[in-house]
């Protein structure tokens, strides 16, 4: 059975996923392994969390660049970086 | 009590500098120590770490690393250690150090660690020469760990990695990727020499809290798993 393909591309799916992941933990701009990546239809999906703003942006940059022909949702959170409120008593 | 500060996972660079500095400059007023647990930087480079030492400035307590996958990217360690040295944050790798918290002392021992899978689903040191490296690297690094937490004999001990030691602070995280995420071969290296908790990173998509099959507590302290500047963790001497 034939792999899904994005709409317009003779690439399957899985191919163009892995593709977008390699670009992103190569790119200096993001470096990151850990970002989510999920194609429905001709739209793909980011998921994941990033430290800033413009690395979120970075990664948004990164991705239209290796996929221009989907429409790219990015779901990315930035990461909140305030102290704790709590802490925990190790027994 | 000793309160123990840990995160791991920074990855620090320019674009976010200024983001932790706040949260770092009260850490003396909610704990006596820091632990890093590896990736400080995205891409292992001297600009980027010299953003998270001017994070760092206003936590002023005994501060503990050890480097993660990402710390290696650009092949600087050497100078990375140094930097960090010199900006009074040790280092560890496969060996010990101790802090007196208020007469009470605790021996911390680190170790980058590395991936090799879980008990029953793990690599093996067999086969082809990239494969037995592989493996041997953890071993080795899981030994080193079990000699320098063997060798303290001080009121608490703490293990530092940033690759994790069980799979229990692995949930969330797809069952593909667990080898590359840590070994069962850190694990059992503590449960032998004995500690009070263990502190990792690295799976970014995990949970914070495990225990090791022999009972000590584990933490995953990747920032996107604790989702604040750093956890405290507090031990009862």
């Amino acid at each position: 059975m034939n792999q899904p393909r994005p709409p317009g591309g003779n690439t399957p799916m899985q191919y163009v996923v892995a593709r977008v992941r390699d670009a992103l933990a190569h790119d200096d701009r993001v470096a990151a392994l850990d970002i989510q990546v999920r194609i429905v239809g001709s739209d793909m999906f980011l998921t994941g969390t990033v430290s800033s703003d413009p690395r979120r942006a970075a990664v948004e940059d990164v991705v239209r660049g290796e996929v221009p022909d989907l429409t790219i949702h990015n779901q990315l959170d930035v990461l909140p970086v305030d102290a704790p409120t709590g802490r925990e008593e190790i027994s | 009590m000793i309160r123990v500060a840990a995160v791991g996972d920074l990855h620090m660079s320019e674009d976010a500098r200024g983001t932790l500095c706040g949260a770092f400059d009260r850490l003396p007023e909610v704990a006596d120590l820091l632990l890093l647990a590896g990736d400080l930087t995205r891409l292992g480079t001297e600009d980027e770490l010299r953003v998270l030492l001017d994070e760092l400035q206003g936590a002023t307590v005994p501060r503990f690393a050890v480097l993660g996958n990402h710390d290696f990217e650009s092949d600087r360690v050497d100078s990375l250690v140094k930097l960090l040295d010199s900006a009074g944050v040790r280092v560890l790798e496969g060996d010990a150090a101790v802090v007196d918290v208020g007469g009470e002392t605790l021996g911390i021992a680190g170790t980058k660690g590395f991936g090799g899978g879980f008990a029953g689903a793990c690599g093996s040191d067999f086969g082809e020469p990239e494969m037995k490296a592989f493996v041997r690297h953890t071993r080795a690094l899981a030994d080193d760990l079990h000699e320098a937490l063997a060798s303290m004999h001080t009121d608490a001990r703490v293990a530092l990695t940033h690759f994790a030691p069980v799979k229990d602070t692995l949930g969330g995280e797809r069952l593909e990727i667990y080898p590359f995420l840590g070994s069962y071969l850190l694990g059992e290296a503590v449960d032998a020499a004995g500690a009070d908790l263990i502190v990792h990173g690295h799976a970014h998509n995990g949970t914070e809290k495990g225990v090791t099959p022999g009972g000590i507590p584990v933490r995953n302290v990747a920032l996107p798993v604790i989702k604040t500047a750093y956890a405290v963790y507090c031990l009862h001497a």
